[in-house]
């Protein structure tokens, strides 16, 4: 094409941005006649060849590095091992530990993901309209999620401390009843977790949603405010099915995360402290392997949270089916 | 049908104002919009806010009961210390490459995976798509032992290409499916106006898609360069000559001195933070902002 | 690196012909991706080694202290000069990653020259023949120099296999101010009772707390072993099997539910650290095992007119009602050697640790947190250059002590009660799983039946840790 040609073009690209409008949902179906073109799909498969080479490498050893442990007993720091089959997960299944740290998990794992997407739309909700200082309070929205891990999480403990921390001292000024003191100990300690991972990782969501809201055309909801839609009205017709491909991945990937996620239970027991109130699978799992020193059942363990996961993600695929593509 | 409405903005924006002109219920619904964005702020903030008052702080003064919200003896203490007698800059800029240059090369590997996973067509798409999640359903600490045989087979564990490498690898499955998302949210037919017109698909992608999708290109370099940043396990597992560690792996040597200082902490967790706070707020305008799009006023 | 010039030159050319023409759009892209996957799934060529003779060894401590990490890069580097061929790569890190990275290392075959480890890994690990003995070392540097009750703890069937890097005694840090303020005087305390009666007094929250623990795993379980020791009874009988259900422990889990009232509410939350900062801000009146380190901590957050050892004081150890001495415990770490590790680095690291524990060396090392890293030679603990170190001096008392129980004896490494407890191998094993940890939470703030806890404590031992142990 010629430098006058691709001028052209964004002319043409410029002018069709009006008619997003009422066609942005479909697709013409002269597509499939282009894809469905063996050239097409060969230069399909290289373009993501690239990134499937580069995970794989890095992931498939250890994974089946894993997998093939998780059938023998083996001290985490000697060189032998005797193969025992299914023996350590036959034993995780009998084990009361095993299920009480599922059950944490679960929870940790919903609360936590709920309350992120809930909080991180309301905060692209929040970000997305114009106000004077709208640039310099989404920087702050990010904030939370760019501390890193260990200070966040010890700023916490530091903040819920029963000796030092500054909110319990300010709830008890203000007699809010039925306030524990001791926050952080064995029967409170999953809310402070809890809380403290929506402040750590909504922003995750909230900056993906608030792309995604830059993205949509704003001519949607004039129209909408035209015919008489009030807010909520726009929301639950306009924006959430906007939002749809965006949230249903993010969901997801909260999901996953906060399912696997090990260092911040870890650390804000500050190594397993508090007993076994914040003891999720990930943690039990990290116990055996590091602190029981036996690689193999925490290989086990792992090989467990993985197959837990992997039920999840199918569940999760099949009950929301994607590919709008075609 | 394209339909040409002759400035739809500007007639919607005209029978908005008249209705709402003169009402007490846009004071009060400002006043919830307000309220709102405070609350959002003091919510992300206070931490901080705690962080850097403690920084300052000290060293006595920082376990005072009742706590001080203001410092009553000011001490930089903590950030000279931070500087003259850790090797902080040295951390940092070890971070700054290898997040650096992951980034960049996600962004690169991904958009162009994700362009493949929605703008072409071959069997086992959508499957390959989900092996990459593959990466995330392990908790990624009991991967430390093999991913160690592993780079140090392959020669990569002491140096920060292998350090990067791995943030790539765990970075791509994520930045692969939300491009993906974002890609698919637009819809083709500008794309099919433009090679019925003659362009290649490279044009399409370069001058259609990847500008209507550069919010969500920008959001997953974003988190990208976070999780890079913030990355614990990779740095400490592939790392161990000081001069290559990164900020966590250094910070995380903080805790476990002989006399812990507490101060220093907070100091390193501000200077870690704030610059990269100034840096995505003075980059706002520039970055979250749509083609004509430009976000719903009022 | 060979992938890389392949990769770089395939690049090269193929963007060449491109450019010409001579290759369509179709070919070049198919070409690039082939180049892109060879190059990726190519294991990348090791560096080559910079110079036949040079030998580079990893000695990997557990001392990250800024301080000490300027001391030893002042050691490594004349060593170096001394030794030109040896390159010195001297990292230190906290327990934790020091023991993931220890095991990393191990699986992948390539450990450290040399490393700490605890007196328990020392003898797991000389058991297994992971590590080597280092008698000769040990002779070039002095054995009869050494403290008796140091070395004591290395030696396994007449050789020795560890070094011990600086020892420190552990102590029961007391408030003389808030003993004042009570009108007690703790320095009488003989018994467990004795301590439990004046504990009230000791006890005003919220300005302060009657005692502190921390709710770590193996930190709850160090202070079980020293109660236990101290009621007269041990972690394991003789054949190493766990007896948590006898007298003397049932003794010790009844003092934990006792005193738990006197604790800060939160003290399962709570890290050893952050109680040093509480003891030296006055939130707690005792800490039940504080360190040397304690005075960095006392110096760094204690008001500046209450740094000294007349406010922060050490209290006795009380015995319970079948114990007849109290109980310490000795911070006995150790620089071992591993097998595994080629011959030529294994001979670098002992004339690293050679050179390492000569005078001008060892007191650099020592001097970076005075009172914390103690020498292991018995003539400093005589020599006034090293004792008249302005910190020393001023916690002279504290040094005092740590002799004394040196002298008495009755000071044993992690979870040991009793000295044939060195040759369990698998108390490390206990003391880092939270077994004896969940016994304890299950009793003391659940009020479970304590003897129904400990037996099901044996059995998790005997069946997750022993009975593994044995097969391995």
């Amino acid at each position: 094409m010629t430098a006058g040609g691709e001028g052209a073009l964004h002319r043409f690209f410029l002018a069709q941005i009006d008619g997003m409008v009422e066609n942005h949902n479909n697709y013409p179906s002269g597509l499939k006649e282009k894809h469905r073109n063996p050239r097409q799909a060969i230069i399909g498969v290289l373009l993501l060849l690239p990134s499937v080479a580069l995970v794989l490498s890095f992931i498939l050893f250890p994974v089946f590095y894993n997998v093939w442990l998780g059938f023998y007993e083996k001290h985490s720091f000697m060189r032998t091992m005797s193969w025992v089959g299914l023996k350590n997960y036959l034993f995780l299944l009998k084990d009361p530990r095993f299920w009480n740290s599922f059950y944490l998990a679960g929870i940790y794992t919903v609360a936590s993901t709920a309350l992120q997407i809930i909080f991180g739309i309301s905060g692209a909700l929040i970000l997305h309209s114009e106000f004077r200082g709208r640039d310099f309070l989404r920087g702050i929205a990010l904030f939370p999620y760019m501390v890193p891990t260990i200070i966040a999480i010890f700023t916490w403990r530091w903040l819920m401390n029963d000796m030092y921390g500054v909110i319990p001292y300010v709830l008890n000024i203000l007699h809010i009843p039925g306030m524990p003191d001791a926050w952080l100990s064995v029967d409170t300690i999953m809310y402070v977790l809890i809380f403290l991972s929506i402040w750590t990782f909504f922003p995750f969501v909230c900056v993906n949603v608030l792309a995604r809201l830059q993205t949509i055309s704003p001519r949607l909801y004039e129209a909408a405010k035209v015919d008489g839609a009030s807010g909520i009205q726009q929301f639950i017709h306009i924006t959430l099915p906007e939002l749809r491909n965006v949230l249903l991945i993010v969901v997801l990937l909260r999901g996953i995360w906060m399912f696997t996620k090990f260092d911040v239970p870890w650390l804000l027991g500050f190594g397993a402290g508090s007993g076994e109130g914040i003891r999720t699978l990930p943690v039990y799992t990290y116990q055996w392997a590091f602190t029981f020193n036996q690689a193999g059942m925490g290989a086990a363990l792992s090989n467990i949270v993985f197959v837990l996961t992997l039920v999840g993600v199918t569940v999760y695929f099949a009950a929301f089916p994607k590919g709008e593509v075609e | 049908m394209r339909d040409r409405v002759s400035d739809p903005l500007t007639l919607s924006r005209q029978l908005v104002k008249s209705k709402e002109r003169g009402s007490l219920r846009l004071w009060s619904k400002n006043m919830g919009k307000w309220t709102l964005r405070l609350g959002l702020f003091l919510y992300c903030v206070f931490p901080l806010y705690w962080m850097a008052v403690s920084s300052i702080k000290s060293s006595p003064e920082l376990f005072a009961y009742p706590p001080t919200w203001v410092p009553h003896t000011l001490s930089f203490n903590a950030y000279s210390k931070l500087f003259k007698e850790t090797n902080f800059w040295t951390y940092f800029v070890n971070s700054v490459v290898t997040s650096g240059l992951a980034t960049f090369i996600v962004i690169i590997l991904g958009t162009i995976a994700a362009y493949s996973l929605t703008r072409y067509q071959y069997r086992g798409r959508e499957k390959v798509a989900k092996l990459l999640l593959l990466a995330y359903m392990f908790p990624p600490i009991i991967l430390i032992v093999p991913l160690f045989i592993f780079a140090h087979s392959a020669g990569m564990t002491n140096s920060r290409l292998g350090v990067s490498l791995s943030y790539i690898s765990f970075s791509l499955p994520y930045a692969v499916w939300i491009l993906r998302a974002f890609f698919q949210g637009l819809p083709i037919e500008l794309e099919q106006a433009a090679w019925i017109d003659g362009a290649t698909r490279r044009q399409g992608l370069f001058y259609i898609v990847i500008p209507l999708a550069l919010p969500g290109i920008i959001a997953t370099s974003i988190f990208t360069f976070i999780v890079a940043w913030n990355d614990f396990l990779f740095a400490s597992v592939l790392i161990s000559v000081d001069y290559l560690k990164t900020l966590p792996v250094g910070i995380n040597d903080f805790f476990h001195t002989a006399v812990v200082d507490w101060g220093l902490i907070m100091a390193a967790g501000v200077m870690v933070t704030i610059p990269a706070v100034i840096f995505f707020v003075a980059v706002q305008r520039y970055l979250i902002q749509g083609w004509g799009a430009g976000g719903v006023k009022g | 690196m060979k992938t890389e010039s392949i990769y770089g030159k395939g690049m090269r050319l193929l963007v060449k012909e491109r450019k010409e023409g001579s290759i369509d759009r179709r070919c070049f892209l198919k070409a690039l991706g082939g180049l892109t996957v060879g190059a990726a799934s190519l294991p990348l060529v090791p560096k080559l080694a910079r110079g036949q003779k040079k030998i580079t060894i990893n000695m990997w401590d557990t001392e990250p202290t800024p301080t000490t990490r300027a001391a030893m890069k002042e050691i490594t580097a004349d060593f170096h000069r001394l030794h030109p061929n040896i390159e010195v790569i001297s990292e230190g890190m906290g327990w934790a990653d020091m023991e993931r990275k220890l095991q990393t290392a191990l699986a992948a075959r390539t450990p450290p020259a040399a490393s700490h480890g605890q007196t328990y890994t020392v003898t797991s690990f000389q058991q297994k023949g992971i590590i080597e003995p280092i008698d000769d070392m040990i002779n070039a540097i002095g054995k009869d120099r050494i403290f008796p009750h140091v070395l004591r703890w290395s030696e396994y069937k007449g050789r020795y296999y560890g070094l011990t890097h600086s020892w420190g005694a552990d102590y029961l840090g007391g408030r003389g101010d808030y003993a004042k303020e009570a009108g007690i005087n703790p320095l009488g305390w003989k018994t467990w009772d004795d301590w439990l009666r004046d504990m009230p007094k000791l006890n005003k929250p919220p300005r302060y707390y009657g005692l502190s623990l921390s709710g770590v795993p193996h930190w709850m379980n160090q202070y079980l072993a020293l109660w236990i020791g101290a009621n007269g009874g041990r972690l394991f009988d003789d054949k190493g099997n766990p007896v948590l259900d006898s007298p003397q422990a049932l003794g010790a889990l009844e003092l934990w539910r006792k005193v738990k009232p006197f604790l800060p509410p939160a003290w399962s939350s709570h890290d050893y650290l952050e109680l040093l900062s509480a003891f030296a801000t006055g939130r707690v009146a005792q800490v039940f095992s504080a360190w040397m380190r304690a005075a960095g901590y006392i110096d760094q957050y204690a008001p500046p007119d209450k740094r000294n050892p007349e406010i922060f004081q050490i209290w006795p150890r009380t015995i319970g009602p079948m114990g007849k001495a109290p109980l310490t415990q000795f911070d006995n770490e150790n620089w071992m050697v591993f097998s595994d590790a080629p011959k030529e680095e294994k001979d670098a690291a002992k004339e690293f640790l050679k050179f390492f524990y000569k005078k001008e060396n060892y007191w650099k090392y020592c001097n970076s947190v005075p009172v914390h890293l103690n020498s292991i030679f018995k003539d400093d603990f005589k020599d006034p250059e090293y004792l008249g170190h302005p910190d020393r001096k001023r916690w002279k008392p504290w040094l005092d002590y740590s002799i004394a129980t040196i002298e008495s004896g009755r000071s044993y490494p992690l979870l040991m009660c009793d000295p044939k407890d060195r040759m369990i191998p698998w108390i490390g094993d206990v003391g880092t799983s939270p077994i004896m940890a969940d016994m304890i939470m299950a009793v003391v703030t659940k009020g479970e039946d304590p003897k129904k806890a400990a037996k099901e404590a044996n059995m998790r031992i005997t069946r997750d840790i022993i009975e593994k142990w044995k097969k391995a």
